[in-house]
């Protein structure tokens, strides 16, 4: 079955990624509709983030072979041209990643990668100052980070650069792999803020990985459980996490610890 | 600074398909770099050589004291596949005893370096304290001098010969095993359950024998096989200078600089030799390119 | 920074100190009596004791080190065996032309093994890769002594294509002689127009250069692909192609800012090992540098020099490391925090 749902921003089929002869990832259907929270929920090696990377093309990088369907609107990306990819990646579609801190060039001031990646998608010199400064504030951080270098930043910091970058490049879907996962708790809470916020004033859809089910019970309007490569269970979050039908997601759910309650 | 990857959950191709453990398999280093296989077949090779000395060299006692006065300076022949030298000797010959000489003294001399070396950089790794502190100073003095030039220094001011060369260069090469060792040690105490044994009351004897020198085993294998190479060269360029062995012994160095006068017209007194230091150096760097691929791919151990 | 550059300077002055303190221990190995070899062969008892008083041998050994330290630090770095001069001076005289020639080396072994490198580690596990790694291996393993023979063999005697040995032309030395400033004869050459001399330098650089850039190119080769292959696997490289940037920024723009810091971090070593090696091919090319003085006076058995030279190479060891340091601290905001 080809063709995506109308109103699916980004819609993932047949998707079948392997190293070698070893697959890791063989999803179905995953669809991202436009300005909704998806959570994507996983164990380690549940093949998430290779599924995320994908996405944006870069899973060959790491040597994995990827067949199927990626489309954002109505456009292919799998086997779509290097360049074409290229203009998408930060364009269009954004990631962010676990380690924010690291994420950033550590020789270059935060400013200067926001400069170069804004001419790199064409904007002029003088507007992707604009941009930036305008993105910072709305993530509330003050304008002198830019000056800073990486190493200089807090992780909240960081992930709220990296998350100002995918606001000021105007990207339509954000790729959010273990976002919160290194963080502390409170920080953990103003980023999913963010988020939400970004989500209602610019209409973001955000595709949210995590390994943390209270985060994702917390920020996703659906949440898809993946195990082994496998969605084994999709649905509103609500209902999925609260009263879950597949095997596997019952057992994750009793795994999380609640808080004033004792086995 | 470390700088491990960390793409969580996600590995490269190789490390997927690689079997898990420490030890990457051996037949996939040697297809992702053929250079190694053919630096083994090469060591092997000189080591052939050097053992069946013997039966290799088509005039054995030319490697010794003999002189043949009506043969001096022939090129390339079928009798002499090398030519002959200044004093008439058959010059293959004399090469492939060499082959005896060189791996030999890289051998006496890190077997040397080690045992200095690693005794102190793992008492200064796991003592700490003023023992740290002296030894280390003392390891960064030494370092402060590139390789060669202490070991020329030295062996200057001894008198020529084959063990001179071999203690000149020891006492540059051990620092650099105790700065190793050093760091390994120090980080294997650092560790919680050596803090327990220690304070359990275990013995610092125990300790050191059975946790702390095994782990550092394995930069040291990386270390001496890396450091082969090094010291062949470190040794020829010694005996070209005259420090080192003394005619009539077969020394590859001493051949060169012997046939250094006579380059011009008696290409192959040059040639040869120095074709054998190259060769044998470029088979030990090999090998331990690939030995460093197996054991220590991050490169986080070694230093050099 | 400027604590940065003052605790390194701190450190870098102890271990001259530790440097100079075991030359003197090395001075001491010499077998025989030095009060006996200064005094020459036919002298008699009283002679040798009064040498001994002189060369300060009978004063306790603390004191001797002392006065040796003392004595470096003045400038008095003893009197050559061989020419009857202060080591220093001659040190003084015959170390430009080395410089010169080790520098020429090492801006060719960067040219060569940069690219090489980056080659390397784009196209890594296919023929370029190997190509990179084969020609790594061959400069790291090759002794430059007889590189050096066989290099004139090749281009001088074979091909007749450059010269075998020499500065440059000694003909010029009536036809356009040289006014000598800093005792470079490429510098000198340029400092003065005098462009004869210039292009013959040059011409006759080649070969040395060659040699002497082998090892290094070997070891930067290497050294720039694993840096570089290291920086792809990292995080923020990651974050770079997520971006957008193509590949060649990837390697060009972002990863090979991060090798300049472990390159810069060789460059010393680098620097003095090819130093060192102009102890061994200077002689070859007949070039008057401190390395043919070395070589002479290894020959001659001149301890006074041997000594000299090797506190000199190995204080500009040290030297060289610090500025490294601080070069490194300057590219990467990191370290100066460390």
């Amino acid at each position: 079955m080809t063709g995506t749902m109308t109103g699916a921003k980004l819609s993932l089929q047949d998707l079948r990624i392997a190293f070698g002869p070893r697959r890791v990832v063989d999803l179905d259907r995953l669809e991202l509709a436009t300005g909704e929270i998806l959570g994507l929920a996983g164990e380690s090696g549940s093949g998430k983030s290779i599924t995320a990377l994908a996405v944006l093309g870069l899973a060959s990088t790491l040597g994995a072979r990827v067949e199927g369907s990626v489309r954002l609107d109505d456009e292919e990306l799998v086997g779509a041209a290097e360049s074409r990819l290229r203009e998408i990646r930060g364009s269009r579609i954004s990631m962010i990643f676990q380690s924010p801190v690291s994420s950033l060039d550590p020789l270059l001031q935060v400013g200067e990668l926001f400069e170069r990646t804004l001419r790199l998608h064409g904007v002029r010199k003088r507007e992707a100052s604009e941009r930036a400064s305008n993105a910072f504030r709305e993530v509330l951080l003050s304008v002198d980070l830019l000056q800073r270098y990486p190493h200089e930043l807090s992780g909240g910091q960081a992930q709220r650069i990296a998350i100002a970058m995918a606001l000021a490049l105007r990207s339509e879907v954000l790729l959010a792999d273990e976002p919160t996962s290194a963080l502390d708790v409170t920080v953990q809470a103003e980023i999913l803020d963010l988020l939400r916020r970004v989500r209602e004033e610019r209409g973001m859809s955000v595709l949210f990985i995590s390994h943390d089910l209270a985060v994702i019970a917390e920020l996703c309007d659906r949440v898809a459980v993946m195990q082994l490569g496998r969605i084994v269970e999709e649905g509103p979050t609500a209902r999925v996490l609260g009263e879950p039908e597949d095997e596997y997601t019952k057992r994750l759910v009793a795994a999380v610890p609640k808080i004033g309650v004792q086995a | 600074m470390s700088r491990v990857p960390s793409y969580p959950d996600v590995e490269s191709r190789e490390e997927v398909l690689a079997p898990p453990g420490r030890l990457r398999s051996v037949p996939g280093v040697i297809r992702r770099n053929p250079l190694v296989a053919v630096g083994a077949a090469m060591c092997l090779a000189i080591f052939l050589v050097a053992v069946l000395a013997p039966l290799i060299a088509t005039y054995p006692e030319d490697a010794g004291s003999a002189v043949h006065p009506l043969q001096t300076l022939e090129p390339p022949s079928a009798q002499h596949y090398f030519g002959t030298d200044q004093v008439g000797r058959d010059v293959f010959s004399r090469v492939v005893y060499g082959a005896r000489i060189s791996p030999v003294i890289a051998v006496l001399v890190l077997a040397i370096s080690v045992l200095i070396g690693v005794p102190l950089g793992i008492a200064a790794g796991y003592f700490g304290g003023w023992i740290d502190e002296v030894i280390s100073r003392v390891t960064d003095v030494f370092l402060a001098f590139p390789a060669l030039l202490l070991a020329l220094a030295f062996a200057a001011v001894m008198k020529p010969s084959i063990t001179n060369t071999v203690i000149a260069i020891s006492v540059t090469w051990w620092p650099w095993y105790t700065r190793i060792v050093r760091g390994q040690a120090a980080s294997v105490t650092g560790r919680p359950f050596v803090e327990s044994a220690k304070a359990t009351g275990i013995p610092h004897r125990t300790i050191l024998l059975r946790h702390i020198l095994p782990n550092s085993i394995t930069p040291i294998i990386v270390q001496v096989s890396l450091d082969v190479g090094g010291v062949i060269l470190t040794a020829s360029a010694l005996s070209f200078l005259g420090l080192g062995a003394q005619d009539p012994t077969p020394d590859w160095g001493l051949m060169v600089s012997q046939g250094q006068a006579f380059f011009t017209t008696q290409w192959w007194l040059v040639t040869f030799p120095g074709a054998a230091i190259f060769l044998t150096a470029a088979a030990f760097n090999l090998l331990g390119d690939g030995l460093r691929d197996v054991l220590d791919p991050r490169r986080v151990l070694t230093t050099r | 920074m400027t604590r940065f550059v003052v605790r390194r300077l701190a450190l870098a002055a102890l271990v001259v100190l530790g440097v100079v303190v075991l030359t003197f221990v090395v001075a001491r190995v010499v077998p025989g009596d030095p009060a006996a070899t200064w005094a020459g062969p036919r002298a008699r008892p009283e002679q040798i004791e009064k040498a001994r008083e002189e060369l300060g041998l009978d004063r306790p050994i603390p004191v001797q080190i002392a006065e040796y330290v003392g004595g470096i630090a003045s400038g008095d770095w003893g009197v050559s065996l061989r020419t009857r001069r202060p080591v220093l001076d001659d040190i003084g005289r015959r170390a430009p032309a080395s410089i010169e020639l080790v520098t020429f080396a090492t801006l060719l072994a960067l040219a060569v093994g940069i690219p090489l490198g980056l080659v390397a580690a784009r196209w890594k596990g296919k023929i370029p890769d190997v190509g990179s790694r084969l020609v790594a291996v061959v400069g790291v393993s090759m002794p430059s002594f007889w590189l050096a023979i066989v290099l004139q063999l090749v281009f001088f005697q074979w091909l007749h294509l450059l010269p075998v040995a020499g500065t440059y032309d000694p003909n010029l030395d009536y036809t356009s002689p040289l006014h000598s400033i800093t005792n470079m004869p490429i510098v000198d050459a340029l400092l003065t127009g005098n462009w004869a001399v210039f292009g013959s330098s040059l011409q006759h650089i080649i070969l040395p250069a060659i040699v002497i850039a082998a090892y290094p190119a070997g070891v930067i080769t290497r050294m720039v692909r694993a840096s570089v292959l290291d920086t792809i696997g990292e995080d923020h490289v990651r974050m770079v192609r997520a971006l957008g940037f193509p590949e060649r920024s990837v390697f060009g723009r972002f990863a090979l800012r991060h090798a300049w810091s472990p390159v810069v971090a060789l460059l010393a070593l680098v620097f003095a090992y090819a130093l060192v090696n102009t102890f061994l091919v200077e002689a070859i090319f007949n070039r008057p540098g401190l390395g043919s003085y070395a070589a002479d006076a290894i020959g001659a058995l001149d301890t006074p020099a041997i000594l000299g030279v090797t506190l000199f190479v190995a204080v500009v060891y040290v030297i060289g490391n610090l500025l490294v340091d601080i070069v490194q601290a300057v590219i990467d905001p990191r370290i100066r925090v460390s």
